[in-house]
């Protein structure tokens, strides 16, 4: 028998599957039109590296996710599929065992629908009807010349409607931050800060935040102070993974935030604090990756 | 593999000098294993069934005595000439026919299973195509099809639109960093004839090109947009911001409705090319207050050149830039089809693998570059670099295109 056990033990390695996929959102109920991104993780599950041979990025074509949104009765939500990236990997992504790798979903961009009240400007203007909803991933992978397709466990989501409150803080965020040729990005950027000092925690706000994070990356020349933004944001939404990745690069030279961070998220649950520690390695380890 | 396998595991009880019990248990352990292994894991193959030059269109099999149109409309231009592809499922049947109208003074028709360019199955399924002229008015028509022998019909007539638009117009405003300006590359430095490449392959999708200047001169500093590091934020939102934000300073009086803005790009990161928008999403408002729908094509010219440097050769490169530049084009112009058609197509639901049909499919411009000499389809995606085209399946797409600035 004592045969028997090794082999057990040896094979079950061997023959396992080799990946895992998981599915993180920042909770279970959705208002209308908040900014809501979640985060696939792939991860080597096995005592082996494992060659990656398609991108991991859930808008490039050909990178084997499959994202899948569908209501109660079965019935399939599909996607926008209007933003994608044509990507190859032009070495494959060896990944150690018990390493990860990362990419967004942007959920209501990726699964909203073009609303019939007004103009759409961006992400969450689109949204899909309130209303409950089931999504999950899945990755196909080849590896020893096998393909294999591997399945994260569904995630049940609700969306609901915003009250009348709340849709006039949308419209004022809409306001905010329109696309209008002729405004510019300086006042864009008033607009923003002046909407998150009026809501500083909303639901809405973070979509808020979101925009003035991508115009503060894109035009270093505005001279916003992006740490002292991410940071606020973080506290006024400790429990959303966006805000959490975007505190991330302060933590580094920070280490007593890093403590209180953990610390917030050891009551979250084990599962996010884990995947958190996970992703840090994995942005250490992302240029040698790619 | 099987064979392999049994014997493996006969061996390795063998070796170990077990008992009777005990090799039957490992048999059954390592048997176990084997199913799992083989049995829950998809090794199905991508599969080509076109080749290119005659290669028959092939729609879905459909129900007996059935005859279906591909589309529900078909957009022409005034007395455009243009092949309907229509399926049905009959033995007997021997030729599909169209009614005389008012409005069709002819009838157009066409043998079943003729040609090397139709399909024709033992059960009966067939794909073949009517050749059909369109009226000089631009207005919609109908069209009904019939399928029988000796012109009698036995099939369920099948209707189809057919809408007669005055042009069908690409309105593209191109912008282009210094350096990278690929449509007047006329020594082919970073690229091959990309600016006839464009031209040649709208011309056979029957599509004018409107190509005004958008943003030139843009500074190599927005390279950045593109970091793979910026995991936290999409790099297409990046970019988008950027060009929104910059389409007012240089491009706001070239900013039209349904117009897609062509970027050539240095940017060696991660990404070789990328659509953003048409339709619906990606509005900006103008001056006078009216909301306008764009698009945002980028083709990242220095990826593009590093990604083939190992499989291709200097020249091939240059056309793999190219390439990249129909391939993104092509996906831009499909995105939004108009109030019939909205996401009808496989340009937009499998963009890469689906909608392949007839001439040129192996090599079709939207398929998924396989940078990977032991990739089997590295060597039609090879050999498509000296010919750079739509297939059949996807220029029948196009043609349903007619959307044009307003």
């Amino acid at each position: 028998m004592k045969y028997l056990f090794i082999v057990l033990v040896l094979f079950q390695n061997y023959f396992a599957q080799s990946l895992s996929i998981s599915l993180f959102f920042d909770k279970s109920t959705y208002l209308e039109y908040e900014l809501c991104q979640a985060v696939i993780e792939l991860r080597n599950i096995s005592l082996h590296d494992v060659r990656i041979t398609q991108p991991f990025a859930t808008e490039a074509y050909g990178s084997g996710i499959v994202v899948e949104l569908t209501d109660l009765n079965n019935k399939k939500i599909p996607p926008h599929n209007m933003e994608y990236a044509d990507i190859v990997l032009t070495k494959p992504i060896i990944l150690k065992p018990g390493n990860s790798l990362f990419t967004s979903l942007p959920f209501s961009a990726k699964f909203g629908r073009k609303r019939p009240d007004g103009p759409v400007t961006f992400t969450e203007s689109r949204y899909p009807e309130p209303g409950k909803y089931k999504i999950h991933v899945t990755y196909t992978y080849t590896e020893n010349d096998t393909r294999t397709t591997i399945d994260s466990k569904i995630v049940e989501l609700e969306i609901i409607e915003p009250t009348q409150e709340d849709l006039g803080v949308y419209r004022e965020l809409k306001n905010a931050k329109l696309n209008s040729l002729s405004v510019t990005n300086e006042q864009k950027i008033v607009n923003l800060l002046q909407f998150i000092k009026k809501y500083p925690s909303h639901i809405y706000t973070l979509g808020a935040y979101n925009e003035v994070l991508i115009l503060a990356i894109v035009f270093p020349e505005l001279h916003v102070n992006t740490d002292e933004l991410c940071l606020q944001m973080y506290n006024n939404f400790p429990t959303s993974i966006m805000a959490l990745f975007a505190v991330n690069p302060i933590l580094k030279n920070d280490s007593k935030l890093m403590e209180s961070v953990m610390s917030k998220l050891s009551k979250q649950g084990n599962e996010k604090k884990e995947m958190f520690k996970r992703y840090n390695e994995f942005l250490d380890n992302l240029k040698s990756l790619y | 593999m099987y064979r392999v396998y049994f014997y493996f595991i006969q061996n390795f009880s063998i070796q170990k000098g077990m008992d009777g019990l005990h090799r039957i248990l490992v048999f059954l352990f390592f048997l176990s294993l084997g199913l799992i292994n083989f049995g829950c894991t998809d090794s199905s193959q991508l599969q080509n069934p076109n080749s290119d030059g005659v290669e028959a269109y092939k729609l879905d099999a459909v129900g007996e005595n059935k005859l279906l149109t591909e589309y529900p409309t078909y957009i022409l231009t005034p007395r455009e000439v243009r092949n309907i592809y229509v399926h049905g499922n009959n033995k007997d049947w021997e030729d599909v026919w169209t009614d005389i109208t008012n409005d069709f003074s002819e009838s157009f028709t066409n043998g079943i299973g003729k040609g090397s360019d139709q399909y024709a199955a033992e059960d009966g399924n067939f794909t073949t195509y009517i050749t059909i002229a369109a009226p000089a008015d631009p207005k919609d028509y109908t069209l009904t099809f019939h399928a029988g022998t000796n012109r009698v019909s036995s099939s369920l007539p099948c209707s189809t639109t057919i809408r007669v638009v005055a042009t069908r117009q690409f309105d593209i405003r191109y912008c282009y960093m210094t350096g990278y300006d690929i449509l007047n590359d006329a020594n082919n430095v970073i690229s091959y004839n990309a600016s006839n490449t464009m031209v040649n392959g709208f011309e056979d999708a029957k599509t004018s090109i409107n190509i005004q200047t958008g943003i030139n001169g843009i500074d190599k500093a927005s390279t950045t947009l593109m970091d793979p590091l910026h995991t936290n934020l999409k790099p297409e939102d990046l970019l988008y911001s950027w060009a929104i934000s910059t389409i007012p300073k240089s491009g706001n009086s070239a900013a039209r409705n349904h117009s897609t803005w062509l970027f050539s790009l240095y940017s060696n990161n991660f990404t070789m090319g990328t659509i953003y928008g048409l339709s619906p999403g990606v509005t900006i408002t103008l001056d006078n207050g009216q909301d306008i729908e764009i698009g945002i094509s980028t083709v990242y010219v220095d990826k593009c050149l590093t990604a083939a440097a190992n499989v291709l050769d200097a020249t091939q490169q240059k056309q793999f830039v190219s390439l990249m530049l129909l391939h993104e084009l092509g996906h831009a112009r499909s995105t939004y089809l108009g109030a019939d058609y909205r996401y009808p197509n496989n340009l937009t639901d499998a963009p890469h693998t689906g909608g392949h049909k007839g001439n040129g499919s192996k090599s079709c411009c939207v398929r998924y570059m396989p940078l990977n000499t032991s990739t089997p389809e590295f060597g039609d995606f090879k050999s498509g670099l000296k010919n750079i085209h739509f297939c059949n399946g996807h220029l029948q797409m196009l043609f349903n295109c007619n959307f044009i600035e307003e």
